[in-house]
Order: structure tokens, then C-alpha cells, then sequence
């Protein structure tokens, strides 16, 4: 019998630019995914912003992080989830949004971090 | 590795003590390293650059050890974000 393998959970909290972090967690997100670790991954604060369309990275010389997130499922990442205080703060709503993702309320965010026995914050 | 003031605190070299006094398995990241010019003696050869910059307690491993290591630990500690 093989051990039940851990809820890894991946959270979002910075922008697409403007520092490494959207970009090398989503790197992580994937490579984990493809190692069959079945990560979730939840978007908060500013990390929302990573999850709009038509973004325009190439005018600061940056590739499109909205087009590497999008190959999320394709790696075996397909629990996705956004927390719905940070999409209202900003402004946000369901139709600016991939349709693959979920919102979640602060206290679905609250069970999401107490079910999940690792987490990695980026 | 990298040069510190002799007036500041040697962060790397504090780093280098605990892992080697305690026999830490300390793994870095290949992605993150090598696009910051962090390289081991491998990847400073493939790269045709002259000197290592990691220092020599330190491993350069993939992503597949940090899946290893989530799924093995009893606890993951994380700092910083």
C-alpha cells in the first residue's frame, strides 16, 4: 500500500512583475505538478493580479506570465483557487478572471490552509 | 560566496558553519541559482565560466527534491513570504 501523498498547497500573494517571485513560484507550482504532487494553488492579495488575460510583459522586456499560467492544467494543476476579499479590494470580479479558477470566501480560504499539511508561500 | 565587510555579520559563512557542523543536506535550487550566477563546478563548466560561485557545502538540486522533501518531512518551515 502506498502512503497517501501530502495536500500541497501554493500561495500567490505578489504580482506578476516586478519581482521574481509570481514567476519562480509558478515555475515551482508546475515542476510539482509534474512530478504528479497534485499541488493546489490559491491566489490572495496581490496575486490575484497574475490571474488577468492580455497581459503585456514584453513592454519591459518580460515574458508573458499570464500565458505560463495558463499551462497549469496542463501539468496536472487543477485546483486553483483566488480569495474573494482580495478580488473586492481590487476591484475584481469573476469575469476578469480564467474560468478555471475559484473564488473562495475567507473562511473556505481558512479550511483550504488547515487541510493543507505543506505550504508554500510565495 | 561572496565578500563581506569585516564590520558586518558573515551571513554566508554562518550558513556554511551550521550546515557543516550539523551535517545538513543543504540543497539550492538549480533554476533559481543559476539565473542569479549562482553555479556549482558543473554548471560553471557547461556555462564556460571560469569559477564556481556556490559555496562548497551547498548542492544545486531540481524540483524533484523539494517534492521528496515536502512529501518526507514531518514539518515544512517557510521564510520570508
Amino acid at each position: 500500500m502506498s502512503t497517501p501523498r501530502k495536500n500541497i498547497l501554493f500561495v500567490m500573494r505578489h504580482g506578476p512583475y516586478g519581482t521574481a517571485l509570481a514567476r519562480e513560484a509558478l515555475e515551482a507550482a508546475l515542476g510539482t505538478g509534474s512530478f504528479g504532487a497534485n499541488p493546489t494553488v490559491l491566489f490572495m492579495d496581490d496575486g490575484v493580479w497574475q490571474l488577468l488575460a492580455h497581459q503585456q510583459g514584453a513592454a519591459i522586456q518580460q515574458k508573458n506570465h499570464y500565458a505560463m499560467l495558463s499551462a497549469l492544467p496542463l501539468y496536472g494543476v487543477e485546483k486553483l483557487f483566488v480569495e474573494r476579499d482580495s478580488l473586492d479590494a481590487r476591484q475584481l470580479t469573476a469575469s476578469d478572471l480564467p474560468d478555471n479558477v475559484t473564488i473562495i470566501d475567507p473562511a473556505q480560504t481558512s479550511r483550504l490552509l488547515a487541510d493543507s499539511d505543506v505550504i508554500l508561500g510565495f | 560566496m561572496r565578500p563581506v565587510p569585516r564590520d558586518e555579520f558573515d551571513l554566508p559563512a554562518a550558513w556554511q558553519t551550521l550546515v557543516r557542523d550539523n551535517r545538513i543536506n543543504a540543497v539550492v535550487c538549480v533554476a533559481a541559482a543559476v539565473r542569479r550566477g549562482i553555479l556549482d563546478a558543473d554548471e560553471a563548466a557547461r556555462l564556460n565560466i571560469d569559477s564556481p560561485t556556490l559555496a562548497p557545502e551547498f548542492v544545486l538540486g531540481g524540483l524533484g527534491e523539494l517534492v521528496e522533501a515536502c512529501e518526507q518531512a514531518d514539518r515544512v518551515v517557510t521564510f520570508g513570504t
